[in-house]
C-alpha cells in the first residue's frame, strides 16, 4: 500500500457553506501585504500541542503551525510537512518523509527530532496537561511510558534520519492519517519548547512557528500577534504581513468590533447574527464536527427498558427545539457528527444510510404504554442535568416542555456548573444527562469507540457484545469500505437499536468575516483558514 | 412714663392654656402609622409595593397562560392585546413570566429577610445581653463569617444544593443575618444600663424576660428599619446571582433570570431586557422609600 490517498476528488458539498468571495481565488494575482484583526470568543487552553491544546491552539495552529498532513473540505491530504509516506503491508509501519525546505521562523530546518519533541514532552509521565496524550497510545510503548511503566526509548516513534519519521504501531490502525490533525502529532522546536519552562510558548524566540507565520507577541488574556514567516517553504502564497488575534469573550462586544470594522474576523457570534447578516456582509457559517446527545442513566429505573428510551428520542420534535433555541442548533438524528465525512465515499457518513430513527410522537405513546406507563401513568420524574449556559438552558427546556406534552412524563431540569455537571456524568449521577463530543480527528471511530465496554469514556456503562465487536471489526480491516460498513453497524446498534445515546442536535458556528478578505478556504473540520487569505484594500 | 401695670395686657380668656401643648396619648404603633403616613414618599412606596405584591401573587392565577411549555409558532412577539409584553423565544407570554418572576423575587426578598432578622435578632440579644467573653467570641465570630464575601458562599451553596428558591434563600442567610445582630447587640448593651432595666433586675424579673419585654421591645425602631432595607438587599443579590447563570433552575424563574435570558438578544428584542429590569427597580425603590419613611417615623429625634 504505496502512497494510498484516503479519498480523491470529491465534491465540494461543504464548500456551499463558504461565502462567494471568500472561495479560494487561485488565478487573479491578490494583493499583498496588510494587516487583519481575528476575534476568538474562548482562550481556553494553550499554545502548546503538548499540553491543553484546545481552542487556542486550534486557532494558532492554522496560522502559525505546519503538521505532517491536513486535509481539504472534501477530505482529500494536503501535504504539510510530509512530501510522501509508506505504509508497511501488515499496516504496522508508517514512515513519513519530511520535506527538505520546511523551516522554522529562525531559518532551522524541521526535522523529525521536532515532531518527537511534543510526543516525548506529551507522554512525559510528569506532564499532566497533555490532554491529548492518550491518542497517542496506538504507538508502540507509548502508554506504557506515559503511565511511567516503560522508558521513553521504547515508544516506537523513531526520528530515522533528520527527514524520515517512523511509527510502529502496536496494531493496525486503519484511520491513523486521519489522526495526524491532532494537535500531539505537530512538531514543536527542539530544544526550545521544553517541559521544563511552562511559559515557553508565550516568548517569540523559544515559540517558533513552522507555518505561514510566526509569534511575534503574545499578552495573557489579551491575545497575539502574528507575522509572516519568511522562511516559510510557500511563503510567495502567504499574502498578509501580520495578523492580531484576540481574545473576546463577551459575544455582543464581538459583533460591535466587526460592525465598527475593528474586526475583520469574528467567530461564535450570537444566533440572531444569521439574520441579519447575509453571505455578501461577510456570513459565514462553520460546520463544526460535533453533537449533543442525551445519555441516558441504564441502571436507572425505567431508562433501563429500551422502549422507553426509544419513547424519549421518538417524542421529541428538535425541529422546534432548535427554531427556540437559535439559528446556531440544527436538529439531529445522529449521534456521529451531522458534517463528519464517510471514511469510504465522498458524502457525509450520515448520508450513506436510512436515517437512524424517525421522529414520531404517535409511535413514542405506544412504546410509552408497551413499557407499561400508558399516558405517563405511574412513570417517575427523571432528573435531566445541563451544564448552566442560556442555549442548554433553552434546549432543557424544550425537551422538559415536549416530554410533558407528548408522553406525559415529568422532568425535573437541574443546571450545573460545569465542573460539577461533568464530575456528575463521569459518576453516573443522573437520569438524564446532556452529553456531547467534538470530533478530535475527522474519522466516525472517534465517536464509535467511546462506548466501548469498559472505555473510560463511557460514562454511562454500555455493554454490549455486538457492539464492541462491530467496533473490533472496523478497525481490524484496512479496507475503507468494509471498515465503513462496521462502522454505520456500530452506530445502528448504539442508537436505532438500542438507544443508548439519544441524539439530539448540533450545532454550528456563526461567523462573521470581512468581505474584502479573499482566498479563504475551510478545512475538513469545517473550519475557516486564513493562512493565504488576501485583503482587497 | 409708662406705669408697670402697662407693661402687660390681660390675658384672653379664649387663650388660655396655650402653653400646655401635651400631644394626645397615643400607642407606639399608631403613633409610628401616623407618622409613617404624614411621609407622602414613604406612602407611595407602600402602595406600589403593595400593588405589585398583589398582581405577583394573584396575576399568574388570572392569566390565561403558563409560566412553561413551548409553542414557537408565536416566539419572539412584540407586545400586543393577547400578550401584553409580547413573547419570549420559546413562545411564552412575557407578561406571565415577568408576574411569576417577580412573585419568586418577591418571596425570596420576604422569606431570607424574616430568616435573617430570626436570627440576627436572637444572636444579637444574647452576645448584647450577656456580655463579657461570651459576647467577645460571639462577635468573633460574627467578623469571621463576614470577613468572606457574600457572594463566594452563595455560589458554593448553590454548587452543593444545586440551583433552586432553597439555596438561593440559604445562600443570602448564610451572612445576611450578621448586619441584624450587630444593630440588636448595640442597641441591647445601651439599653442594659438603663434605669428600667435595672428596675426589673431588681425585681426579679427573668434574663430572657427582660431581653424579650423590656430591651428588644424598646430596639423594635432600628430592628424595623434594617429589615425593610435588607428585603431589596435580599433581591438584588438573588437577581445577580441569576444573572450570572447560577439563580433558580428552568423552567422557572426570577427577575434576575429573565434579564439574564434577555441579555444574549438584547439588540434584538431590547424589550424583554427592560420589563423585569422595570419590575426589579419599581421593587427596590418602593422598598426603599418605605424603610426611610419608617426609619423617620420612628427615630425618636425626629419628633417635634
Amino acid at each position: 500500500m504505496k502512497k494510498k490517498l484516503l479519498s480523491v476528488l470529491l465534491t465540494l458539498s461543504m464548500a456551499a457553506a463558504l461565502p462567494a468571495s471568500a472561495l479560494a481565488d487561485e488565478g487573479a494575482a491578490l494583493p499583498q501585504g496588510g494587516e487583519i484583526n481575528i476575534a476568538t470568543v474562548s482562550c481556553a487552553g494553550s499554545l502548546d500541542p503538548a499540553g491543553v491544546a484546545i481552542d487556542m491552539w486550534t486557532e494558532y495552529a492554522k496560522l502559525c503551525t505546519d503538521g505532517l498532513l491536513s486535509y481539504d473540505s472534501d477530505g482529500s491530504v494536503i501535504y504539510e510537512t510530509a512530501e510522501s509516506y509508506d505504509v508497511s503491508d501488515d499496516g504496522l509501519v508508517y514512515t513519513f518523509h519530511l520535506r527538505e525546505d520546511a523551516k522554522w521562523s529562525d531559518g532551522s530546518a524541521v526535522t523529525a527530532d521536532d515532531f518527537l519533541n511534543t510526543i516525548h514532552r506529551a507522554l512525559d509521565p510528569e506532564n499532566g496537561g497533555a490532554i491529548y496524550a492518550n491518542m497517542l497510545f496506538g504507538i508502540d510503548g507509548a502508554e506504557a511510558y506515559h503511565n511511567g511503566e516503560g522508558a521513553l526509548e521504547d515508544v516506537k516513534a523513531i526520528a530515522v534520519d533528520d527527514h524520515t519519521l517512523e511509527f510502529d504501531l502496536n496494531a493496525p490502525c486503519s484511520y491513523f492519517l486521519k489522526m495526524m490533525t491532532i494537535p500531539v502529532f505537530y512538531p514543536s522546536k527542539a530544544g526550545l519548547a521544553t517541559n521544563e519552562d511552562e511559559e515557553w510558548f508565550k516568548d517569540p524566540a523559544k515559540s517558533l512557528g513552522n507555518g505561514a507565520f510566526c509569534l511575534e507577541s503574545y499578552t495573557d488574556g489579551v491575545g497575539y500577534t502574528v507575522v509572516k514567516n519568511p522562511y516559510y517553504y510557500q511563503a510567495d502564497r502567504v499574502n498578509l504581513d501580520k495578523i492580531n488575534v484576540n481574545f473576546i469573550t463577551d459575544t455582543t462586544a464581538l459583533l460591535a468590533g466587526y460592525q465598527t470594522g475593528e474586526m475583520d474576523v469574528v467567530t461564535g457570534l450570537p444566533d440572531y447574527v444569521a439574520d441579519d447578516y447575509t453571505e455578501e456582509d461577510g456570513l459565514f457559517i462553520w460546520t463544526m464536527l460535533t453533537s449533543k446527545f442525551i445519555l441516558p442513566n441504564l441502571e436507572v429505573e425505567p431508562l433501563d427498558n429500551e422502549l422507553v428510551r426509544e419513547a424519549i428520542a421518538l417524542a421529541l420534535n428538535r425541529e422546534e427545539i432548535c427554531a427556540a433555541i437559535g439559528n446556531d442548533y440544527i436538529p439531529s438524528l445522529n449521534y456521529v457528527a451531522e458534517y463528519m465525512l464517510s471514511p469510504s465515499s465522498d458524502q457525509y457518513f450520515k448520508d450513506e444510510q436510512e436515517p437512524l430513527f424517525v421522529e414520531d410522537q404517535e409511535k413514542a405513546k405506544e412504546l410509552l404504554a408497551e413499557a407499561g406507563y400508558p399516558d405517563g401513568e405511574g412513570f417517575p420524574t427523571l432528573t435531566y442535568k445541563y451544564p448552566n449556559s442560556e442555549k442548554d438552558s433553552l434546549l432543557a427546556q424544550g425537551i422538559q416542555a415536549q416530554l410533558k406534552s407528548v408522553l406525559n412524563i415529568d422532568i425535573e431540569l437541574v443546571g450545573e456548573e460545569d465542573g460539577v455537571w461533568s464530575t456528575d456524568r463521569e459518576d453516573g449521577n443522573y437520569d438524564l444527562i446532556r452529553h456531547s463530543w467534538t470530533a478530535d480527528f475527522n474519522d466516525p471511530i472517534n465517536y464509535l469507540s467511546l462506548y466501548v465496554s469498559g472505555a473510560s469514556s463511557n460514562y454511562n456503562h454500555v455493554a454490549d457484545a455486538a457492539y464492541d465487536e462491530a467496533v473490533a471489526n472496523s478497525n481490524a480491516t484496512t479496507d475503507q469500505a468494509e471498515r465503513d460498513k462496521y462502522l454505520h453497524e456500530a452506530q445502528n446498534i448504539l442508537v436505532s437499536e438500542n438507544f443508548y445515546v439519544i441524539p439530539a442536535v448540533t450545532q454550528v458556528y456563526i461567523c462573521l468575516i470581512n468581505p474584502n478578505l479573499t482566498n479563504i478556504t475551510t478545512n475538513d473540520k469545517g473550519e475557516p483558514m486564513y493562512r493565504f487569505a488576501a485583503l482587497n484594500a | 412714663m409708662l406705669r408697670p401695670e402697662e407693661y402687660f395686657e390681660p390675658l384672653d380668656p379664649a387663650e388660655k392654656n396655650e402653653e400646655y401643648i401635651a400631644m394626645e396619648s397615643k400607642s407606639f404603633a399608631r403613633d409610628t402609622w401616623e407618622r409613617f403616613c404624614a411621609n407622602k414618599r414613604a406612602v407611595a412606596g407602600l402602595i406600589l409595593l403593595a400593588v405589585i405584591a398583589v398582581i405577583a401573587f394573584a396575576g399568574p392565577l388570572l392569566s390565561p397562560y403558563p409560566y412553561d411549555g413551548m409553542d414557537t409558532s408565536i416566539a419572539n412577539q412584540g407586545p400586543s392585546l393577547a400578550h401584553w409584553f409580547g413573547t419570549d423565544k420559546m413562545g411564552r407570554d412575557e407578561f406571565t413570566r415577568v408576574l411569576y418572576g417577580a412573585r419568586i423575587s418577591l418571596m425570596i426578598g420576604f422569606v431570607a429577610t424574616a430568616a435573617n432578622m430570626v436570627i440576627g435578632i436572637i444572636y444579637g440579644g444574647i452576645a448584647g445581653y450577656v456580655g463579657g467573653v461570651a459576647d467577645n467570641i460571639m462577635v468573633r465570630v460574627m467578623d469571621v463569617v463576614q470577613s468572606i464575601p457574600a457572594m463566594i458562599y452563595m455560589i458554593l451553596i448553590m454548587l452543593m444544593l444545586g440551583s433552586n428558591v432553597y439555596s438561593v434563600m440559604i445562600g443570602i442567610c448564610v451572612n445576611g443575618w450578621i448586619n441584624m445582630a450587630r444593630i440588636v447587640r448595640g442597641e441591647v448593651r445601651t439599653l442594659k444600663e438603663r434605669e428600667f432595666a435595672t428596675a426589673a433586675f431588681v425585681l426579679g424579673a427573668s434574663r430572657k424576660r427582660i431581653l424579650f419585654k423590656y430591651l428588644m421591645v424598646n430596639a423594635v425602631g432600628p430592628i424595623i428599619v434594617t429589615a425593610t432595607l435588607m428585603v431589596p438587599q435580599a433581591i438584588f443579590n438573588e437577581a445577580f446571582l441569576s444573572f450570572i447563570g447560577i439563580g433558580i433552575s428552568a423552567p422557572q424563574a426570577s427577575l434576575g433570570t429573565l434579564a439574564q435570558d434577555a441579555k444574549m438578544m438584547i439588540s434584538k428584542y431590547p424589550m424583554l431586557m427592560v420589563y423585569p429590569v422595570l419590575v426589579i427597580c419599581l421593587v427596590i425603590f418602593a422598598l426603599n422609600f418605605v424603610g426611610e419613611g419608617l426609619e423617620e417615623a420612628l427615630n425618636p429625634k425626629g419628633r417635634d
